[in-house]
């Protein structure tokens, strides 16, 4: 047991930061995190990222990563990248769990057509998850797929779902067994949003900072060979899949240097006090108990599987980007309701963070049954 | 960035194991004695001068060792035998410390059977003879032997940087808390897994589902805190780990008597083995809060009026 990086780790950290200062337009850090999903900027810097193999540096070496299989260089970038704005904007999806899955399992056809565009950073994706029905209870989703033929023709609805505007694909969920309900009878499609009859529409809200959209299918056709793995056998591929995600955005060490910003700012308006600081300080402990605890699963996805405590380390990120949250609110008071403060992007992305790759309570749930193993409501 | 136990951590941990299982159990009081065979028998093994080894792994080793005798409630100064009295003398004596707050005269655990107290003097931590005879016990129900200590009788026996003496005291608070999170966890699960009302198992409700799976969230975050901050032994990681773990411990300590109801405030339940401890360690060196100022104080350098004012810790 040992918590040090090594100093190749530690180089490299240094390298992808001066990377970063390099490409970036100055002050791109203090955008929050997809704020601009797929603008110029996003576009060329991974263009530039994956030119370097740093989109994909822990994939296989045969579908155009790194051939890393330690997790720490994944995890660098991504806490390096997270705390400069997430300037990958929705590209993040696709190195974190899209072509993993799709590298897991796709057909060799699928592997060539869909992984090098992501290596290069030229593919835009979003997923297909939730329904009217069906958001945290994803189990409950009725949008069918029904073969016919060579092909799948898909009906049905999605929401919330964020980045679709400009993706050119969806990683799409449909039931496939009209007979099932829960996980069983889902199955996976790789949809190109230009399909006739999928229809894209955002929705309006309070995050401007994260635009969500509604999607329609109405008798999109699609080819046998856009599915992802057997049929029905969606929901394992997905779980799987999403582990990964639990802990994909280190959201904390975006939170933990907004906590430095904010007090920085409160220390030059002399509004720094006691109570803050106290608040601060207790926030900044639960930024690092996030950070440490997310290593701890980066380790063991590396080894094999997180197995539920990948659910308790997600709840963990949440309660990080609270902590600052409270703390930005109270230091700015008033001024903190100005578009673009410090604790304006904290609130909205906190509000986010509880929400985004499955709620906080269903990761508690999660928590309650497999990693306590607490008895079931009979 | 590696979290498996090293075989020589394995080694200590199954060592620990053998030792804490054939303990025999001690008469349920809030008054109970050091468990001086078990000290004398960690010494004897070298388990209380594990972070004498000068690399990061040694303190880490100790703050295993701490965890998990206080997941056992056992009733011994191993924190202060493992952590700071390494930095103060060169041999592991069998004399009994206690640390005094520069801001409080106690109570402290152990006092009334140590001979050495540890005090804090501006830059420096003295260790000073005390006689235990002139301690003055007081009556508390927090599981541990607590006393107001004596005077220092004589000149002090040894000294260290009293931030060193700071560090290591957090780490072990830290460690003991996790220790003591992790039996309340399991005691909170055990019971609420069995117990039936309302026609069903009681932690077959979510509502109670939800808070358990909250504790094992703060429980999971601190070990692994708890863990960094034994292997960094830094000022900062130190107070940010301390300050994580008492505040959890001080949570962990309500949320388990409310979910367990009346039970748990019987003797027999057990449960106040971990609680009250908890609480206890929630106040030592200097409280919650006193971790918190001396973090906030390494991170972002406030100006000292600020975090003087209030009586800070350090």
């Amino acid at each position: 047991m040992e918590f040090s990086w090594t100093a190749e780790q530690e180089s490299f950290r240094r390298d992808v930061s001066a990377f970063i200062k390099e490409t970036l337009p100055e002050n791109w850090w203090s955008r929050v995190p997809g704020e601009e999903p797929y603008s110029e900027v996003t576009l060329e810097f991974c263009r530039k990222l994956g030119a370097k193999g740093w989109l994909t540096p822990h994939w296989p070496v045969e579908y155009g990563g790194g051939g890393d299989t330690s997790p720490w260089r994944a995890a660098i970038l991504n806490e390096e990248l997270w705390s400069n704005g997430e300037p990958r904007g929705s590209q993040y999806m696709n190195t974190n769990w899209i072509g993993p899955a799709i590298i897991a399992n796709g057909t060799e056809q699928q592997k060539r057509h869909f992984l090098p565009p992501i290596t290069r950073g030229e593919a835009l994706w979003c997923q297909g998850f939730s329904e009217p029905g069906a958001g945290s209870d994803l189990a409950a989703m009725k949008t069918s797929a029904v073969r016919d033929g060579d092909d799948y023709v898909i009906n049905g609805e999605k929401i919330w779902t964020s980045y679709a505007r400009g993706a050119q694909y969806c990683f799409l969920l449909a039931r496939t067994d009209p007979t099932t309900t829960g996980g069983s009878g889902i199955s996976i499609f790789l949809v190109s949003t230009k399909t006739p009859g999928f229809r894209i529409v955002p929705i309006n809200g309070i995050l401007d900072i994260h635009v969500t959209h509604h999607m329609t299918f109405e008798n999109v056709r699609v080819p046998a060979a856009s599915r992802l793995g057997p049929e029905n056998a969606g929901w394992t591929i997905i779980r799987d899949a999403l582990a990964d995600e639990r802990v994909g955005s280190p959201r904390h060490i975006r939170a933990a240097i907004i906590l430095d910003n904010v007090i920085a700012q409160a220390k030059r308006d002399g509004r720094l006090s006691l109570a803050t600081l106290r608040q601060a300080a207790h926030a900044r402990s639960v930024c690092r108990a996030a950070r440490i605890f997310v290593y701890r699963i980066r380790q063991l996805r590396a080894a094999g599987d997180a197995g539920a405590e990948a659910y308790l380390a997600r709840c963990a990120i949440v309660n990080a980007e609270r902590a600052v949250a409270e703390v930005a609110a109270d230091v700015a008071g008033p001024e903190g309701l100005i578009s673009g403060s410090l604790a304006d992007g904290e609130y909205r992305t906190t509000l986010i963070a509880g929400l985004g790759g499955g709620s906080y309570e269903t990761q508690l749930n999660l928590v309650a049954r497999l990693w306590l193993k607490l008895p079931k409501a009979s | 960035m590696d979290f498996e136990f090293t075989r020589e951590q394995q080694h200590i941990l199954a060592q620990l194991e053998e030792l804490v299982s054939i303990e025999h159990p001690l008469p349920a009081t809030s008054k109970r004695p050091i468990n001086r065979e078990l000290l004398e028998t960690l010494r004897l093994r070298g388990l209380l001068g594990l972070s004498r080894s000068g690399g990061r792994s040694g303190v880490l080793d100790s703050s295993l060792v701490i965890e998990h005798l206080s997941k056992a409630a056992c009733i011994v100064p191993v924190a202060t035998q493992a952590l700071v009295l390494p930095l103060l003398f060169a041999q592991d004596g069998a004399e009994i410390a206690t640390i005094k707050d520069s801001s409080s005269d106690g109570p402290y655990r152990f006092a009334g059977e140590a001979t050495i107290l540890i005090a804090f003097e501006g830059d420096a931590a003295r260790a000073y003879p005390i006689d235990p005879a002139e301690s003055s016990s007081v009556r508390s129900n927090y599981v541990y032997p607590l006393a107001i200590p004596g005077p220092p009788r004589g000149r002090a026996l040894a000294s260290a940087p009293a931030a060193a003496v700071r560090r290591r005291q957090r780490i072990g608070i830290a460690a003991e808390c996790v220790g003591a999170m992790d039996a309340t966890l399991a005691k909170l699960v055990h019971y609420l897994s069995n117990r039936e009302a309302f026609g069903r198992k009681l932690g077959s409700f979510q509502a109670l589902q939800h808070r358990l799976s909250e504790l094992s969230v703060l429980l999971e975050s601190a070990r692994w805190l708890s863990r960094e901050a034994a292997w960094l032994d830094d000022d900062e990681s130190s107070a940010l780990g301390a300050a994580y773990c008492t505040k959890a411990a001080r949570r962990f300590s309500w949320e388990a008597h409310q979910l367990c109801g009346a039970r748990g405030f019987s003797i027999e339940f057990g449960l106040y083995e971990h609680t009250l401890r908890l609480q206890m360690l929630s106040t030592e060196a200097g409280s919650i809060q006193a971790h918190a100022d001396a973090a906030a104080r390494i991170a972002w350098k406030p100006d000292e009026k600020l975090v003087t004012a209030a009586g800070e810790y350090s």
